[in-house]
């Protein structure tokens, strides 16, 4: 999953964009004002926005506005300093998912954060079944049958893009875009490592296999016995 | 003071008047008359005496002398008093008289009118001196003989009908007062109604609710017209000065929000899992550098409302002297080290012995913000002036000058205010807060000076303030 963060103030920025990292495991970009936020969030790839409002340049409302607008339906989780009424009224109306008041709980922020990007893909629960394998994606840990299954995290990260997109074929490009941040060179071939190593982890040894690849499509996270 | 009701001063005020009028005109009706009746009674008073003088007549006898007939008498003017009367001769030797008689002092007459008293009944006289009677007979003798004659009548009936008049008079003026009262009464009542419901309006105003609508009848009251305009500007003031203050407390709160949220998330994350010493130190440093800020920003944040608060309430300031070029001096000094940092230079030009009322401190402060501004914005390499310039004998003018990128046209009005910058991450970064410039205007505005920011032609921002200086 891949988390764009615009935030002006430096500090509160590399908070939030490193307890995402550390908290979730997610690829995060941060942007320092509204216009930087805007582009970045028109023309990458993005799995949930965190939104300041004082932005310099760009207002974060204006911002919301003309991403949504612009028919962009990514979850946005706003920060702001501002917890009267009226005002979050006015911030859920211009389309935001959710938001948090300054100064916030970070292990509230992520719980919101998770939350909002399970939702963002269509599942309710922080635990994806497929088969008998159980992905936690608040404890950050994935079993098979009886079996705790350890995974490094670029492969836990391959492996929750493809649950939380469950029975779907998951292109290579699409994978790459959501699981690196801008400032990772993005080689496709990469992609297949982890994605050997995720079968080795999980389907050696198994009747039913779970990870498939659909060849000239991608990859899809599904279980079907192996004939 | 005690309380007192406005209309019923009013109606009080009316109805005094009024029973001041009644009683006036009464007594000028009653007056009036007395005077109209008095002249009539007159009338009547001789011609009944010159009646009763009609019923002396010649006897045949030679010489002829006088007889009486009282056959003839007139009826008296007051039913009850009947009319007093003495005829004599010219001798003094009587010729008639009434059945009642006239006190003996009236007896000799006085020659006009005269009141008297009788037995507690008020009286009036006329005597007829000297007058000749005559006779419709040829008889009469030659020269004719002559008579006095006193004629009485009663002025208790005159009386009655004066002070009847004066009952009627009197009851009908009570009456229409009474009547007059009751429509004054209701006419104030009414008349005042457009001050309830000012009141009523007015009273509505609080915190949450600003808007005054006054009726529109208060508003074409000549009375009340200047009333309803000045609450209406004293509303408009007071809520300008609320709002302020709120604005002010809301950007408060969200700049110390915002502040504590850095301290609180910076902890949060560094508590997210076990680390390596190294980085919980670097963790610590920069979290101690945030508590700095923050402090920072408390301390100026006391410091404007200290300033504003003392220029509230204890108006003018009286300060010692202070010489100007020094604190100039004393702040660049503050200063070199970050001008140092960013290779900028800083320049005193014209330094003139300039004496003013001031604090040395506040002064100190003025000079200091303006030039950790002007540093921030300036480019590397660049030089940042202040200049003194002697305006007047009791003015001078301190401008201070970078070369920086200047100040976007529509934000020039507003960066004198609380929380304004340019760019917010930018002063954020540097500790700005925008209270800077904000503590900057209220310190001169303290010293009954003024501070004016403009772009300078070219390229830079630069920064006057005018302060009242003593003559040298």
């Amino acid at each position: 999953m891949r988390v764009l963060v615009v935030e002006d103030e430096p500090r509160l920025a590399a908070n939030v964009a490193r307890a995402l990292r550390e908290g979730a495991g997610y690829a995060v970009d941060v942007a320092a004002d509204g216009q930087e936020g805007f582009y970045l969030a028109t023309s990458g790839e993005y799995d949930l926005l965190v939104l300041d409002l004082m932005l310099p340049k760009l207002d974060g409302q204006v911002l919301l506005s003309r991403y949504r607008a612009k028919g962009h339906q990514t979850p946005v989780l706003v920060l702001t300093a501002r917890d009267e009424k009226e005002w979050v009224v006015r911030l859920l109306n211009a389309g935001a998912d959710d938001y948090v008041a300054k100064p916030f709980d970070l292990g509230e922020f992520l719980a919101r954060a998770k939350a909002l990007v399970r939702r963002g893909k269509g599942q309710r629960s922080p635990i994806i079944t497929v088969a008998d394998l159980r992905f936690d994606s608040s404890a950050r840990t994935v079993r098979r049958g009886q079996q705790d299954i350890a995974l490094t995290p670029m492969e836990y990260r391959v492996l929750e893009y493809l649950a939380h997109r469950c029975r779907a074929v998951v292109s290579k490009t699409e994978l790459l875009e959501h699981l690196y941040d801008y400032n990772w060179e993005k080689f496709s071939n990469v992609i297949e490592v982890y994605i050997s190593g995720l079968r080795r982890k999980l389907d050696d040894g198994r009747a039913v296999k779970l990870i498939h690849t659909v060849r000239g499509h991608g990859y899809v996270l599904r279980a079907e016995r192996e004939s | 003071m005690k309380r007192f009701s406005l209309s019923g001063r009013i109606i009080g005020t009316v109805i005094l008047c009024q029973l001041l009028l009644t009683a006036a005109l009464t007594a000028a009706s009653v007056l009036y008359a007395r005077v109209e009746l008095r002249r009539a009674f007159d009338a009547a008073l001789e011609g009944r005496a010159i009646s009763t003088l009609a019923l002396v007549r010649y006897t045949e006898s030679v010489p002829p002398d006088l007889l009486f007939d009282p056959t003839l008498l007139p009826p008296s003017s007051d039913s009850v008093q009947k009319d007093l009367f003495v005829i004599r001769k010219a001798t003094g030797q009587l010729v008639a008289r009434s059945d009642g008689e006239l006190p003996p002092e009236q007896e000799q007459g006085s020659g006009g009118y005269i009141d008297f008293q009788l037995a507690g009944v008020p009286y009036r006289a006329v005597t007829l001196q000297n007058v000749a009677v005559l006779d419709d007979e040829d008889d009469a003798p030659h020269p004719r003989l002559r008579v006095t004659v006193i004629y009485a009548s009663s002025l208790s009936e005159m009386h009655r009908h004066l002070a009847e008049l004066g009952f009627y008079v009197g009851g009908t003026s009570l009456l229409l007062l009474l009547l007059a009262s009751a429509l004054a009464t209701w006419g104030v009542r009414r008349r005042l109604l457009p001050l309830r419901e000012l009141a009523q309006q007015a009273s509505t105003i609080s915190a949450s609710n600003w808007s005054f609508h006054p009726p529109a009848e208060a508003m074409v009251v000549t009375e009340l017209a200047p009333l309803t305009e000045a609450i209406e500007s004293v509303l408009h003031r007071l809520h300008d000065a609320f709002r302020q203050q709120r604005d002010f407390t809301s950007d408060a709160a969200h700049e110390l929000k915002t502040s504590v949220a850095i301290v609180k998330s910076s902890l949060q994350s560094l508590l997210q899992r076990p680390r390596p010493v190294a980085e919980y130190q670097a963790g610590l440093a920069d979290m101690l550098e945030d508590c700095g800020r923050l402090e920072d920003l408390l301390a100026r944040m006391l410091r404007l409302a200290r300033i504003e608060q003392v220029a509230d309430s204890e108006g003018p300031r009286i300060f010692g002297t202070t010489e100007l070029t020094s604190t100039c001096e004393a702040a660049i000094s503050r200063m070199q080290t970050l001008a140092g940092q960013r290779n900028i230079a800083l320049e005193l030009v014209n330094p003139t012995a300039v004496h003013l009322h001031a604090d040395p401190e506040d002064l100190e402060l003025i000079w200091v913000n303006l030039l950790e501004n002007a540093v921030q914005y300036s480019p590397p390499g660049s030089k940042v002036t202040v200049r003194i310039d002697r305006e007047a004998a009791a003015a001078v003018r301190v401008s201070v000058e970078d070369s920086g990128p200047g100040i976007p046209p529509e934000e020039l009005p507003y960066i004198f205010e609380r929380f304004r910058r340019g760019d917010p991450s930018r002063a954020r970064a540097t500790g700005g807060f925008g209270l800077g410039l904000a503590i900057c205007k209220a310190l001169v505005t303290a010293l009954g000076g003024r501070i004016e920011a403009a772009n300078r032609p070219g390229t830079g921002t630069r920064v006057c303030v005018q302060l009242p200086a003593t003559a040298s």
